[in-house]
């Protein structure tokens, strides 16, 4: 049988009427008052004690109670058994506080309910702002990285800018030095073109006039080459017929050795004979070696050089000399003719030159000051 | 020989020599030469000539003794030499003059050859040596060259084996 608060409070009632009873039958059959002290003093120490007991269990109950209602809410499986070891005096306090706590209970439900969903919400909305700062993070990353770009594009260009305008300083410095040296530069010498005009004129006429006296001297060298040609053609007929005569001579003065050689023949008179043929063969040896001083050109073997002194070539070598002279002042002239035109050419590129200089120095100046 | 000998002097390259003048008929120059057959192989017979009606082979002397022909020259002369039954041309590039030496004078300056000559150096009869005078106007000799004297038959057999050989 399960221990109750009434049952405890029925069981401490009747100790206390049998204590009672007890004390009033020692009473009645006249017991000694000692006696009676000690039955009613160890009497009421035990119900005292007794007291005692059933408060504390019934505190001890309370506690239970109090557990299983804690344990009701955090372990629902374990109530059950934790209601089988509590009487039945406890229960509707159980059931009334589990009545109660079940709408606190489904309040909290639907409230943690609530909770996670707007913790869901909450994350979603999270979630898509840290994507939406993400994706934000990334343009501005683009951002700052074209920025970057632009940055250093902007520094390069400034690079550039301060390159072009310290090649525009020194092409400014070089322009007005040019236009510097081209205004210190003297002026065109047209005098002196003048002058050289001239001078080419006197010496165009000087040239022709030269080559006037060597063409008449070239015509009259031909003339007497002419003459002298025919001349050679009879000096070399005259030789031939030395050589001729002489070897005529020579026969004959053969025929005569031998007729002298003959018995019958009269030695005074082919003697003779035989020296005035000898007289006339060394004269024509001589006349025929001095033919041959001067050998014909079309006779003169191959490889021997013509002799400076010899009369025949003389003239030849004179007209050569001339017509080498004629091609020379031809060469000089057509020369001095071409250079004449080169200056000139020469002294018109100068003016343009320096006026074109001058223009464009006064343009790159002013274009430098304007950059 | 107290009677006075006659040679003809000629040159044959840059040595002058002489011959008896009086095998020696006649001087020519620039005759009609007949070619003879494979005459680039034989220089030293120069061709065939015509000469008072008579045939007569032309040989080469300046071919034949100092392998320089002197027809190459263009200015040859040809010495015709007609002795006893033989005949011939000998074509040098000069000739001289007549020599006419005294026996006296030639005994004085005459030095006859020695034998043992190669051909057709071996015709040479002697030589007429320094200090020798000249007869003839126009024999233009040094007085210090020695002149070699052939003997002109022999001069020409001489010639005539050489160019056999050489055939």
């Amino acid at each position: 049988m399960k221990r109750t608060p009434q049952r405890s409070l029925l069981l401490l009632s009747l100790l206390a009427l049998v204590w009672g009873g007890a004390l009033a039958i020692l009473a009645g059959l006249g017991a000694s008052f000692a006696l009676l002290l000690t039955a009613w003093g160890a009497g009421a120490a035990l119900l005292v004690s007794l007291a005692f007991y059933l408060g504390l269990s019934f505190r001890l109950d309370l506690l239970q109670v109090q557990q299983a209602l804690h344990e009701a809410v955090t372990k629902p499986e374990a109530t059950a058994q934790l209601e089988s070891s509590l009487t039945a005096f406890w229960q509707p306090l159980i059931d009334a506080a589990s009545a109660a706590r079940l709408p606190v209970e489904a309040a909290a439900r639907e409230k943690a309910q609530m909770n996670a969903q707007f913790a869901v919400q909450t994350a979603a909305q999270t979630a898509a702002q840290l994507a939406a700062l993400q994706s934000a993070l990334d343009a501005e990353r683009t951002q700052g990285s074209a920025w970057q770009r632009q940055a250093a594009q902007a520094q390069a260009e400034l690079g550039l800018l301060r390159q072009q305008a310290q090649e525009t300083a020194r092409t400014l410095e070089r322009a007005e030095a040019a236009q510097a040296a081209l205004a210190a530069l003297p002026p065109l010498p047209e005098p002196t073109r003048h002058e050289l005009g001239a001078m080419a004129h006197e010496r165009q006429a000087a040239l022709a006039e030269l080559k006037s006296v060597v063409v008449s001297l070239t015509a009259e060298v031909q003339k007497q080459s002419g003459l002298l040609a025919t001349q050679q053609r009879r000096a070399e007929q005259l030789a031939q017929s030395a050589e001729a005569l002489t070897l005529l001579g020579l026969n004959l003065r053969l025929q005569l050795s031998h007729l002298a050689a003959s018995a019958t023949a009269d030695a005074a008179v082919i003697e003779q004979t035989e020296a005035d043929l000898d007289a006339l063969l060394g004269a024509a040896a001589r006349q025929a070696g001095e033919a041959a001083v001067a050998p014909v050109p079309s006779e003169r073997p191959a490889g021997q050089t013509p002799r400076a002194d010899a009369p025949g070539d003389a003239p030849s070598q004179m007209l050569a000399r001339l017509r080498d002279v004629t091609a020379q002042i031809d060469a000089i002239t057509d020369a001095a003719t071409q250079q004449d035109e080169r200056m000139a050419s020469l002294h018109r590129q100068w003016t343009q030159w320096h006026l074109a200089a001058q223009g464009a120095c006064q343009a790159i100046a002013q274009a430098a000051r304007k950059t | 020989m107290n009677r006075a000998t006659s040679w003809l002097q000629f040159r044959v390259g840059e040595q002058f020599h002489a011959l008896e003048a009086a095998p020696v008929r006649q001087i020519l120059r620039s005759p009609n030469l007949l070619s003879l057959p494979a005459s680039q192989r034989l220089p030293c017979c120069a061709g065939m000539l015509a000469w008072q009606g008579r045939p007569l082979l032309v040989l080469d002397l300046g071919a034949c003794l100092l392998r320089r022909p002197s027809l190459s020259a263009g200015d040859a002369r040809f010495l015709v030499w007609t002795q006893a039954q033989h005949a011939g041309v000998l074509a040098v590039d000069e000739v001289g003059g007549l020599l006419r030496l005294s026996a006296t004078t030639l005994t004085r300056h005459w030095a006859p050859a020695r034998p043992g000559l190669r051909p057709p150096w071996n015709a040479i009869r002697g030589l007429l040596h320094a200090g020798a005078p000249s007869l003839a106007g126009p024999a233009e000799l040094e007085p210090a060259d020695p002149i070699a004297v052939f003997d002109v038959a022999a001069l020409w057999q001489s010639c005539w084996n050489l160019a056999g050989e050489r055939r």
